[in-house]
């Protein structure tokens, strides 16, 4: 009697904990669910009410993407951008960070603390000098000044995430190296990289999506269609009041593509990034 | 002594600089880039930006100097109070939200049960999308119409007529908050998650033996434990919360009538739509001792 009891207690709270689960992957996966829906769903369809599964099925908005309106430009365009942006700060940050893990000198804790400071900037408190910097230097409505401000954001966010692996990595291997005449920087490069390459890619992924997602930058400082990066050119879509939600559906699926493939792919990763706030969440 | 011997003075006194110093010297060579980007795209925008605030600015026009002006218009500007009582309620009831949920989700997802790793990954995505494309799938759901919330809802029997989730007033915040919460719960639960993770199970076993049930352990073991990292996860969320942009800008552009302007909305409206750069520059100004504050404390915690 008393094991049977116990028994269906067990059952029960199992139940509890898989609806639970179900429920909120329901709800989390919901406004993806109903995105990949949409655009599969023809314009014309849309309008004629909800379903919840696409019947007939059309990828025509996707095609419409690329034949109508120059989706491909600004997929590159966001290539270029992120890309640039990516690698200029991983060059960087590989430097800063080796100087902050391994070599000592004075000041060097207020450095580290000014780079997460940089980090942490609210880009509201930032965006209208930039804006005017930019102005200035007639990078405005130019991709080079889009990658320029996005450097600051990936730059300090890299160091810190590197310096962090560094300080993982025992110093005696490039120790023994500079020993054997290798130069500093080939033993960085040779002997300290090679060992940080699981932090070299978890970095280089991060820095890639925060810049491929960033919004409020490439609004105020891109104008013209052909310098347009992802987001910018999605908003383009809408005139006015108008939302063609088969295309902005189909758009916002191929936008998240790089980004839902890396962090499957990373995963493992992903935790120590949210550790440093690879997202803003 | 002759020009040749102060040239080999210099000569050897640098080189013995070099020598003594190699590391200092190197350390700094390395880490200037990294500082000239902060000094060259933080710290000289920063500056340029109180600088500003002091000012008249039309862009074509000269910047002229009007004390403080721009302060006293923006903290008598009655759009301004409502934006600061919206920044305010979408703040704290977002971050607050998100702590809640975040930390059941973590404790769910710290559970043995079947595909948990697959979960984890799942439970990742809203947060890995970008908030831009996320948006605008969930102005898709509130639309009055053709949405699927109204349609759910009234399909269901919940309510009899349509919600109108953006354009009424009252129903505008909790509309752009349930978004804002929804994309940063997979990040205080993971994070939450990572502290769960690092609590030693000797001290649950421990409470079992001494026969404490579940709430007691949850309030006497797990949540002592957690005690840094939800003040870390809490504060740094702040700071973004506060800070949010797109999530309001694709939903409802600070509508209806302001009941969803947000300070930096409204920044974003004063500046590049009204044109006038040295007002909008008060108003992230006036926010800084807030934001310092901030941003101190979260340094302070990712440090230790």
């Amino acid at each position: 009697m008393n094991i049977y009891k116990f028994h269906t207690r067990k059952v029960i709270g199992l139940l509890a904990l898989y609806l639970t689960i179900a429920m909120t992957l329901i709800v989390l996966l919901l406004p993806v669910y109903w995105m990949v829906v949409t655009s599969l769903r023809p314009e014309e369809d849309i309008y004629t009410g909800v379903k919840l599964i696409p019947n007939p099925i059309s990828f025509y908005n996707f095609i419409d993407l690329f034949r109508e309106i120059n989706f491909q430009v600004y997929v590159v365009n966001s290539l270029m951008v992120a890309s640039s942006a990516t690698s200029l700060s991983l060059i960087i940050s590989i430097f800063a960070a080796y100087s902050l893990a391994r070599l000592e000198y004075r000041g060097k804790e207020y450095v580290s603390r000014i780079l997460l400071f940089a980090y942490l900037f609210p880009s509201m408190a930032l965006v209208i000098p930039l804006y005017m910097i930019l102005h200035s230097l007639g990078l405005i409505d130019n991709l080079l000044g889009l990658i320029l401000v996005y450097l600051t954001f990936t730059t300090p966010f890299s160091t810190w995430i590197l310096r962090g692996y560094f300080r993982s990595i025992p110093p005696d291997l490039e120790e023994a190296a500079m020993v054997d005449g290798c130069s500093r920087i080939g033993a960085i490069f040779k002997v300290l990289l090679p060992v940080a390459a699981p932090g070299i890619v978890a970095t280089t992924v991060f820095s890639f999506t925060l810049s491929w997602n960033e919004f409020l930058y490439a609004l105020v400082i891109i104008n013209s269609d052909r310098f347009r990066t992802v987001p910018i050119g999605i908003l383009g879509l809408t005139f006015a009041d108008v939302y063609p939600w088969g295309r902005l559906m189909a758009a916002g699926v191929l936008a998240s593509i790089p980004a839902l493939i890396i962090y499957l792919v990373m995963q493992r990763y992903v935790v120590q990034g949210l550790a440093a706030g690879a997202v803003k969440g | 002594m002759s020009f040749m011997d102060v040239k080999n003075f210099m000569i050897k006194s640098i080189l013995d600089l070099w020598k003594r110093n190699r590391d200092a010297i190197t350390g700094y060579l390395f880490i200037f880039p990294a500082l000239a980007i902060f000094i060259g795209f933080i710290a000289y925008p920063f500056t340029y930006e109180l600088w500003l605030s002091f000012h008249e600015k039309n862009p074509g026009l000269e910047a002229k100097f009007i004390g403080l002006r721009n302060f006293l218009e923006v903290i008598s500007d009655p759009t301004f109070h409502r934006v600061s009582i919206n920044s305010c309620v979408y703040t704290f009831t977002a971050v607050f939200a998100k702590l809640l949920i975040g930390l059941g989700m973590a404790l769910l997802l710290n559970q043995k049960f079947k595909a948990r790793g697959v979960v984890r990954a799942l439970v990742l995505i809203p947060w890995a999308l970008p908030t831009y494309v996320s948006t605008l799938a969930w102005r898709w759901m509130y639309h009055h119409t053709l949405g699927l919330f109204n349609y759910l809802l009234l399909n269901f029997g919940i309510i009899r007529h349509p919600i109108m989730w953006l354009g009424d007033p009252k129903m505008a915040m909790a509309s752009v908050i349930m978004v804002n919460i929804w994309r940063g719960v997979p990040f205080f639960a993971l994070i939450l998650l990572a502290g769960l993770q690092t609590i030693p199970t000797e001290l649950y076993e421990a409470a079992d033996v001494d026969g404490a049930n579940a709430w007691q352990k949850f309030r006497y073991i797990t949540l002592p434990y957690l005690k840094y990292i939800m003040l870390f996860v809490t504060l740094i969320s702040t700071l973004w919360t506060f800070n949010d942009f797109e999530i309001v800008y694709l939903l409802t552009k600070g509508g209806p009538v302001n009941a969803t302007h947000l300070f930096a909305t409204y920044t974003y409206e004063v500046g590049f739509i009204v044109l006038k750069l040295g007002l909008a520059a008060a108003i992230p100004t006036l926010l800084m001792p807030f934001f310092l504050t901030l941003m101190v404390k979260v340094t302070q915690l990712m440090e230790r």
